[in-house]
């Protein structure tokens, strides 16, 4: 179910490196997973709450290449939830409309390169048969995640725009990963998408015009 | 080279695995902070559903979508035009703009439904009901075309992904048109 979130070149490596790994496993090496370390986690100093937290409703969607992704949505939705309840800047996040009118909009846009995905196939397929042992490949999947709140009806909304990303590596390949390696894809997804609404949620909280 | 031809065989068990079948029913979509906007600033009032119903009676033109074998299918005890109707459903409530009692409504007949491996659209003739009748109508339309691939367990996924995400695409266009707004505002 993960994998509607990954992009179609990352899940069509790890499909072919499960396979093969299933084929030889002793030979095979098992696909790595890294959080970019660009966007890290909000630091306690930078950290920002309103004074009197409002309900919010959100309104969350999952992209690709600006598309809708209604599968990735439904997985993504509740760890976003999550993630807003613990922010401390709402009393309360729900996905019906709330008193005052306040909205949050949450789009995580999975951005697919060409060029990337070509190059990544011809790697991955050449790492595949291979077994993992004469070559690998490197896939990263950028999101572009855009926050939107409208603090009630009527009001000017506050806007920013997050970025990160999760880099996957399979097979023999020796290159620095601008990220943290963590235990599986489920981590990988699971931190990207906290690290981001963590962000996002302190930019708008951060900006004047955010109700205190 | 042993090791070649365990490769080979390797790499053609895996694509061959790649595409076994799938059945999959269509997911829910998700209303859209840009609908929200238009229906508020529009100042359009809570309006009621109408029926959704599929142009093709008895012989439906939206079946389940086949992709080599798999299929995708509408939500249990429903058609793929039901769900059109529940995705308008989902948009309004999103808005605060849904009143079952209400004396306007939308309905929609289901009058386009393509899926392949590299295209998909999606066609309604939406019409606006009041007490007396029906009264604007006016089709829209949205498609969408991708690179197809060789293997399977990319490209069925890929072309469900896609004919699934042009349900929220029609319905914000449907919203994104200010003559239908107005028709809504009407009295």
């Amino acid at each position: 179910m993960l994998k509607s979130i990954l992009s179609a070149r990352t899940k069509g490596l790890m499909a072919l490196a499960a396979l093969l790994l299933f084929a030889l496993p002793t030979a095979a090496q098992a696909a790595k997973w890294y959080v970019d370390n660009t966007l890290g986690e909000v630091k306690p100093e930078e950290k920002k709450t309103p004074a009197m937290p409002r309900p919010v409703q959100l309104i969350f969607e999952f992209q690709r290449d600006g598309a809708p992704n209604p599968r990735a949505t439904k997985e993504v939705k509740p760890w976003i939830i999550e993630a807003l309840q613990k922010s401390g800047a709402f009393s309360e996040v729900l996905e019906t409309p709330v008193a005052g009118g306040a909205v949050l909009s949450v789009t995580f846009n999975n951005i697919v390169k060409k060029e990337d995905v070509d190059k990544a196939k011809k790697d991955g397929f050449r790492a595949g048969l291979g077994f993992g042992l004469f070559g690998g490949v490197v896939a990263t999947d950028r999101y572009d995640v855009t926050f939107e709140y409208l603090p009630g009806e009527g009001a000017a909304s506050i806007k920013t725009l997050v970025q990160h990303a999760l880099h996957m590596k399979y097979g023999k390949k020796d290159v620095e990963i601008p990220g943290t390696q963590v235990k599986n894809v489920t981590e990988a997804v699971k931190t990207v998408v906290r690290q981001a609404t963590d962000r996002g949620v302190n930019n708008l909280v951060s900006d004047p015009a955010f109700p205190q | 080279m042993a090791w070649r031809r365990l490769a080979f065989f390797a790499a053609t068990t895996a694509l061959l695995a790649l595409a076994g079948c799938v059945h999959a029913q269509i997911d829910d979509t998700a209303p859209s902070i840009e609908t929200l906007k238009s229906l508020r600033a529009a100042k359009v009032p809570p309006i009621a559903l109408g029926p959704f119903v599929d142009a093709g009676g008895q012989a439906p033109i939206a079946r389940a979508v086949i992709i080599r074998g798999s299929t995708l299918s509408p939500p249990k005890g429903a058609s793929f035009a039901e769900f059109l109707g529940m995705s308008f459903e989902k948009e309004l409530r999103a808005a605060g703009r849904f009143d079952a009692s209400a004396p306007v409504a939308i309905a929609g007949r289901l009058i386009e439904s393509r899926a392949g491996e590299t295209h998909a659209s999606l066609g309604v003739r939406i019409t606006v009901l009041r007490g007396e009748g029906p009264g604007f109508s006016k089709d829209y339309r949205v498609e969408t075309r991708w690179k197809g691939d060789f293997i399977g367990a990319i490209a069925i996924p890929e072309a469900f992904r896609q004919y699934n995400a042009l349900y929220p695409l029609l319905v914000r266009q449907v919203f994104a048109d200010p003559a239908l707004l107005e028709a809504l505002k009407s009295p």
